[in-house]
């Protein structure tokens, strides 16, 4: 145990990397300079980097909306302009943002209009409609990468080909677009990077396994993973993980654990409650629990099982396309949960259940039902919202936390007495 | 020895003092109403009244309830959850499911043979179905909270009642005076419409036997009988419901094991 105060130097390279991001949007678009609006479920970046584009990612700038706590004017903004109130926050935050009064501006930079659209469509048909809103608003082509749900443990070979087929059409689209030729030996390149900084990512995250861990892979991992998001494949990205690691192994050198000791270790299944995330943090840190792996930061962006490598090109992007968590069937999700809670030896898992995202949230009271009444792992279900805080309640949330908590104590007290085998 | 569990709950804030027997010497309860630290005092004086003693007497006081954090008079917390499973393995030995119906919460926890949690679930931010409705329903039906606590489920035609929020459950009500129903059969229908929003909440953890109910609304016979029909399960329950979560609070203050 130690209570070392210790600059959280990812985290500040992680924000800096953010800001710059916002601020080279805000300094407007240069020369001949395309803008692509991305979404991160099964986002391919990499083929548009290859032409140059300026990348930018509307799920993104909800996400850091929220962060920055404006994400509830925006969210009124977007229910004035109709959206009703079930409908997914980060939508209403996004038009709210770009259709609204603001016209793009935010207080961390402007975002300039899209000239392309993009989406990934793999497990959340939300995507779809969003997309198109906003290709109304900017009268910009607005593409649809289908990309069928996993409905096996692995993607076919035939749905492979589907999708790779679908990307490979959009060459001609970014030339036109871009006005500048494919450059098949570019976009390896950039690939490399992106296997590279996808294989430090998940050497970062191994070190929940750590006991105790090092840091927390959930409150921490999720200021760590924006560049994996909005930087994937470039150098940047992928010298931030190296010095991330660098950075994480002077932790474990000095004995440092993030909330001084670590009492109880947890599996996180969904996105945080954005705007309250401190708030939420605390919530657990009281207690000393560590996030030492979760579901969240371990898939976004950064596929798990990937089949091809940089050098066959159109099969690795196909391949990040298929293979997002939010694209998978509830069983592979069920069943990667529990080789996580084996692999990481957590003491219950908790999941973070959003109301306004329905797609990722259907089917996660069955898992904790499965995962706490058939496994016998201690499982707390709780509810709010990823961008609106208005579904935030802080006494009910510290209550169930509170609860859930006592319950594990008593059962560890009990399994250190012998009384409980498990 | 004398150990005294306070539960501030939103609607109401109950007290319970225990010898070192945990025989039970004096009970309190009052509205919570805004300030709680004053609701704590007023149920904890009404307590110490009935067990005949001093607040000095008091070896020590345990908080639980939404309100825990605001009364400077304990010396330790614990959730409600906890309580009511430490309360009810004391009043009903073979508890193994509890339904606790609070005023704007209610969880179904499943316990083991020593009262420790083993799961538990609660009702999500909107407290449809919860006691708030039925501290509303004495004004909407014209009857005091008394006569509706005793009536019969079995004595009434139960009229059927869709809406769990009470906003508009309210109004189906009033639809239903308009049309001449019987106030019992209108409130045979609230009984069983607040029950399911129990039951399903007991699917979730899964229903063991004994199914103890606690909580202000289990105080209410005919909710009681209609969730032992809807569950097909015996249910414990009584009129010292009310108190479980105090109780527990009172007991866990006797033991030195847990740290909460
Ligand atoms: S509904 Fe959920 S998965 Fe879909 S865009 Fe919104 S947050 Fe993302």
């Amino acid at each position: 145990m130690n209570k070392i105060a210790m600059e959280d130097k990812a985290r500040t390279a992680s924000r800096e990397l953010i800001q710059r991001h916002y601020l080279e949007l805000d300094a407007g678009v240069s020369g001949d300079r395309k803008v692509v609006y991305l979404f991160t479920s099964g986002l391919i970046s990499e083929l548009f980097r290859s032409f140059d584009f300026i990348v930018t990612y509307p799920e993104m700038t909800a996400i850091h909306s929220s962060r920055r706590n404006v994400s509830v004017d925006l969210i009124h903004d977007g229910e004035e302009l109709g959206y009703a109130s079930h409908i997914c926050a980060y939508v209403k935050c996004d038009l709210g943002l770009m259709a609204g009064p603001r016209k793009g501006q935010t207080p961390f930079g402007k975002i300039p209009p899209p000239d392309l659209i993009v989406i990934t469509h793999g497990g959340c048909s939300t995507y779809i409609k969003w997309a198109e809103a906003l290709g109304n608003e900017f009268k910009c082509p607005v593409k649809i990468i289908d990309v069928p749900f996993v409905r096996e443990d692995r993607q076919t070979d035939f749905d492979h080909v589907y999708v790779r087929g679908q990307i490979e059409e959009l060459i001609p689209v970014c030339e036109e677009l871009s006005g500048r030729k494919f450059d098949e030996d570019k976009l390896k390149e950039i690939l490399k990077l992106t296997s590279e900084t996808i294989e430090l990512w998940k050497k970062l995250l191994e070190y929940g396994k750590l006991k105790p861990s090092p840091f927390d892979t959930y409150f921490e991992g999720v200021t760590y993973m924006a560049p994996m998001t909005i930087l994937r494949g470039t150098e940047e990205a992928r010298d931030y993980y190296q010095s991330a690691i660098d950075y994480i192994w002077h932790r474990i050198k000095t004995g440092y654990t993030p909330y001084g000791k670590e009492d109880f270790r947890l599996l996180f299944e969904g996105t945080p409650p954005w705007p309250r995330i401190r708030e939420f943090q605390q919530m657990f840190s009281r207690w000393y629990a560590v996030g030492v792996t979760n579901t969240y930061v371990r898939t976004v962006c950064a596929a798990v099982n990937l089949k091809f490598g940089p050098d066959k090109p159109f099969d690795f992007l196909a391949s990040l396309a298929s293979q997002s968590y939010y694209n998978w069937n509830l069983g592979k999700r069920r069943g990667f949960m529990l080789d996580l809670a084996r692999d990481y030896e957590v003491d219950g898992i908790v999941i973070h259940s959003a109301k306004s995202c329905r797609p990722f949230s259907i089917g996660q009271l069955d898992m904790r039902n499965y995962f706490a009444r058939e496994a016998d792992i201690p499982t707390l279900y709780l509810d709010s919202d990823i961008a609106d805080p208005r579904y935030f309640s802080s006494a009910r949330m510290q209550n169930r936390i509170d609860t859930f908590f006592e319950a594990l104590t008593h059962r560890k007290e009990r399994r250190s007495k012998g009384e409980l085998k498990t | 020895m004398l150990s005294c569990g306070l539960d501030i709950g939103t609607a109401q804030t109950k007290c319970v003092i225990i010898d070192g027997n945990k025989i039970v010497q004096g009970r309190g309860i009052v509205h919570s109403g805004a300030n709680l630290a004053r609701a704590s005092r007023h149920a904890l004086k009404e307590a110490l009244t009935e067990a005949d003693c001093e607040e000095y007497d008091l070896t020590i006081v345990t908080g639980t309830g939404y309100g825990r954090a605001a009364i400077p008079l304990s010396h330790k917390s614990a959730t409600e959850t906890s309580c009511h499973a430490i309360g009810s393995i004391y009043r009903y030995p073979g508890s193994r499911t509890i339904l606790d119906m609070g005023g704007q919460d209610m969880s179904a926890i499943r316990i083991d043979e020593t009262g420790a949690v083993l799961d538990f679930a609660m009702n999500d931010k909107c407290s449809a179905g919860s006691g708030r409705f039925l501290e509303a329903l004495p004004d909407i039906v014209g009857m005091p909270f008394e006569e509706i606590r005793t009536i019969e489920l079995e004595k009434t035609e139960p009229l059927r009642i869709t809406n769990a929020c009470s906003v508009f459950a309210e109004q189906e009500i009033i639809n239903y005076f308009e049309h001449g129903e019987m106030v019992e059969n209108i409130l045979g229908g609230v009984f069983i419409s607040l029950a399911r929003r129990g039951a399903s909440l007991l699917n979730r953890v899964g229903i063991e036997d004994e199914v103890t109910f606690t909580g202000g609304v289990s105080q209410v016979k005919g909710i009681a009988r209609a969730l032992s029909d809807l569950i097909e399960h015996d249910v414990n329950a009584g009129i010292d419901g009310v108190y479980i979560g105090a109780l527990g609070a009172a007991i866990l203050g006797l033991k030195g094991s847990h740290n909460w």
